[in-house]
């Protein structure tokens, strides 16, 4: 039987100096599912575009069912039968479940749509593969297992070949898993090519063929499921050395400054180290910063210099006691982009500008050019508006906040997400200053190199529970990766067995 | 706010005023500037409000019916109660200022688009002013309210007097507080703010408190104008408002805007609807040039937004 889709020696740049895919060569065989892994910015999603057709590759030879073709567009992979289901549910909610279904392809009559047709073509397909949603349902009545069904019957009812899955499971529970990998296996068996993306490694063992695997842009590994098993697969994830990119130095923790018991949570943290944070998505990192910044409510107790900080009352509770919070998204949640430099540093410490209700600008705009030394940030003036600076420049703004607020507790959510080279390292370096002064870092990052380079030690957090934590001396990025992945420590004498039986008792 | 959208108001004042003065002579007279001052120092106040509120983010539609409400409360008290004419006054101010609140804290704690909640104001004013005043204006306001708006502080006109020394309080106060820093930061990313500590709830509800205030005042001010309460009075004036601000380079998505700005936007109106009187434009077209005026603001905010994005 031939292949859906050969792929050989495919290449993706972005401008001059990004090479998304160096020649990868990759298939997509008649009734099998693949497992697509690697790390953030692996190109992952730059194949699957190169797939789908939204951005079609610069050069290499694809193939579908032996016959060359050109995936030019996301008209023409649609065509030919090639479906992609998105991590983020691209229903819309306020209409039925037909009408999603035959959203964009509607059966018409006259050229009005045909109502009854699309009900009748909806239910052909939920009935063909035994989902059991009624066409008629309004989807924002529906749970996530039966909108990520609704998502596949829209792909099946396109007469999919080819079925691209983001991280399906990101959003269900574990029996929505189960029925999930049911209607996949049934799916295999009519004879549909699978790709399965997902960073929850026993999952990938549960229901996949093959595992292919990309780092930096090239295929490094691919293995029959049954003949490759986690060390080997988190191996070729990581596949590389830490360099000496990550400046963290050398400090002796002193007493005990921070004391979190939160549920699932139980921590203490001496002056002067970096706690990184690591974890899945979803697995509940920015969720624990959040609540120590008291804005989640929260039934737990938080200690700051054996004072208690009361959680759930809002930041400002926390803000006063000392912490200060880097949000994960600084465009949303972090900065006001139309404001001067100046307003954004000093927000969250006008008092130690101006004492009472009063506001005077001169201590304001020498507080801030504190800051913007301090932190080199670059630009002519305090008064230029945040929003024109570059993401690492704007990224040191926010660090000048909490700076400047005076934080010694300070919550780092992905704090070089967007951020050139130059400016993270000075990040970190400036991570070094504030804990050399005594206080505290807790770093939650998606770059397992950025954690073990910068941490003093590793916290995991695995479905929302802190289940591990490992010095900096013992951690090596597979075994910090096999933590997150499977909720326990890496031991190559069983790793080739059923792995995913246990993640998911 | 770049230079260009700070000057413009400015630019299209002097040219409006240099057209209409090179057009009519009595527009340029002592006596009509005079005049000016007075009929729109109502205009001036409510914007002063409005400007708080849009720097926050949000709008408050119910000025022209809380205008009427707070007129009609306070004649009344003086007129029907025999309240001394200072206490009744007082009495108006704290029922704008009660009626912002409402809106401030439908806004902030029951999450209501400000849209929604002040047209409900909207009509909630209205409504309590006309049945407050059974539905007829309350006459006969004494003489002592009503040199309030019509005589002179050391020969000058007691509205012109009132609007500089608001407006410059207003400005001050917004430029010199955490208040006026905070309300511009919850206007530009109010989860930013929440983020770095700002008391977001408290700060807006204050914003519509303020509106409500302000909104009050301006409704004294025609009320002693005209000496009487007139619940029907001030009907659709929260548009001129808007106008005013928007004209004067305030941000309607909030976090821009400037008390200044909005003093240039309240003249361009009020010189606006005067010269076009005066030099003959019929009064139903006057309308559309208001009109054009706003949208020729909001067009050019939009493109000034678009090629500082670009």
């Amino acid at each position: 039987m031939a292949d859906w889709l050969t792929l050989k020696g495919i290449e993706k740049s972005f401008g001059s100096a990004v090479k998304a895919l160096k020649g990868v060569d990759f298939r997509i065989g008649q009734g099998e599912i693949i497992a697509l892994l690697g790390e953030n910015g692996a190109g992952k999603s730059t194949l699957l575009k190169a797939i789908t057709g939204l951005q079609p590759p610069d050069t290499g030879d694809v193939r579908w069912l032996d016959q060359p073709i050109a995936l030019s567009s996301p008209a023409k992979a649609a065509a030919l039968g090639i479906q992609m289901v998105y991590q983020e549910l691209n229903l819309s909610p306020h209409l039925s479940v037909a009408a999603n279904i035959c959203l964009g392809n509607e059966p018409t009559k006259f050229g009005i749509i045909d109502h009854k047709a699309v009900y009748q073509r909806a239910k052909e397909v939920l009935d063909a593969h035994g989902f059991a949603i009624d066409p008629a349902a309004m989807v924002d009545s529906l749970g996530p297992a039966q909108r990520q069904l609704v998502e596949i019957a829209k792909a099946l009812a396109r007469d999919a070949k080819v079925l691209l899955l983001d991280e399906p499971t990101s959003s269900l529970g574990e029996q929505d898993i189960l029925s999930l990998f049911e209607t996949l296996r049934d799916l295999r068996a009519k004879g549909l090519g699978i790709v399965y993306v997902s960073h929850r490694l026993p999952e990938c063992f549960a229901i996949s063929d093959r595992f292919v695997i990309l780092r930096d842009g090239e295929l490094v590994y691919e293995a029959n499921t049954a003949e490759t098993d986690t060390s080997k697969v988190v191996k070729a994830m990581v596949g590389r050395d830490l360099k000496d990119f990550y400046p963290r130095a050398a400090i002796e923790p002193g007493a005990v400054k921070v004391a979190i018991d939160l549920p699932g949570f139980k921590l203490d943290i001496h002056a002067g180290e970096v706690i990184g944070i690591a974890g899945l998505t979803g697995s509940g990192r920015s969720r624990t910063l959040r609540t120590l910044f008291g804005l989640e409510p929260s039934t737990g107790t938080f200690h700051i210099d054996g004072k208690a900080v009361q959680l759930g009352k809002g930041p400002h509770i926390c803000i006063d006691a000392g912490v200060g919070l880097l949000t994960e998204d600084r465009k949303k949640t972090g900065l006001a982009l139309a404001l001067p430099i100046r307003h954004n540093t000093t927000l969250a410490g006008l008092d130690k500008v101006t004492p009472g209700p009063w506001l005077l600008h001169g201590p304001d705009k020498s507080a801030t050019q504190t800051q913007v030394t301090a932190l080199a940030v670059k630009t002519p003036s305090t008064e230029n508006a945040v929003g024109n600076l570059s993401g690492g420049n704007q990224q040191k703004v926010v660090l000048g906040r909490w700076l400047h607020a005076e934080s010694t507790v300070l919550l780092f959510d992905e704090p070089t997400r967007g951020v050139d080279v130059g400016s993270k390292v000075e990040i970190y370096e400036r991570m070094n200053d504030v804990t050399r002064k005594g206080s505290v870092v807790v770093l939650v990052s998606s770059e397992i190199p950025e954690l073990l380079g910068m941490s003093d030690r590793i916290a995991v957090l695995f479905h929302g529970k802190l289940v591990t934590v490992i010095s900096r001396a013992d951690a090596t990025p597979e075994r910090v990766l096999h933590w997150m992945m499977t909720g326990r420590d890496i031991d190559p004498t069983d790793t080739a067995d059923q792995p995913h039986q246990e993640a998911h008792s | 706010m770049t230079l260009a959208k700070r000057l413009l108001p400015a630019v299209s004042l002097i040219l409006l005023f240099l057209f209409f003065a090179s057009q009519s002579a009595p527009f340029r007279s002592m006596d009509n500037i005079t005049n000016i001052v007075g009929q729109n120092a109502w205009l001036l106040i409510a914007s002063m409000g409005m400007t708080i509120v849009i720097l926050g983010g949000g709008i408050d539609l119910s000025v022209g019916s809380v205008m009427a409400f707070c007129g009609v409360v306070s004649v009344h008290l003086m007129v029907n109660m025999k309240v001394p004419v200072p206490l009744a006054m007082l009495a108006g101010l704290a029922a704008g200022g009660v009626a912002g609140a409402i809106n401030g804290l439908l806004v902030t704690k029951l999450r209501i688009p400000a849209f929604i909640t002040t047209l409900g104001m909207l009509l909630i004013a209205r409504g309590a002013a006309l049945s407050l005043a059974k539905g007829v204006t309350v006459d006969g306001a004494p003489e002592a309210f009503m040199q309030f708006a019509g005589g002179k502080v050391m020969n000058i006109p007691t509205p012109l007097v009132m609007t500089v020394a608001i407006a410059g309080v207003v400005a001050l106060a917004m430029h010199f507080t955490k208040f006026g820093r905070y309300v511009q930061a919850i206007g530009s990313n109010a989860e930013a703010a929440r983020v770095s500590g700002v008391p977001v709830h408290k700060t807006l509800l204050w914003t519509y408190i303020l509106g409500g205030v302000f909104a009050g005042f301006a409704g004294l001010v025609e009320a002693a104008r005209q000496g009487s309460g007139n619940p029907t009075s001030a009907e659709g004036y929260e548009l001129d408002v808007v106008t005013a601000v928007v004209v004067g380079g305030a941000s309607l998505s909030g976090g821009e805007g400037r008390v200044s700005g909005t003093i240039l936007g309240v003249l361009l109106v009020a010189f606006l609807r005067n010269g076009l009187n005066l030099i003959g434009v019929e009064p139903f077209l006057q309308k559309a040039y208001i009109g054009a005026l706003i949208l020729a603001a909001v067009a050019f905010d939009q493109w000034a937004r678009r090629k500082s994005a670009a």
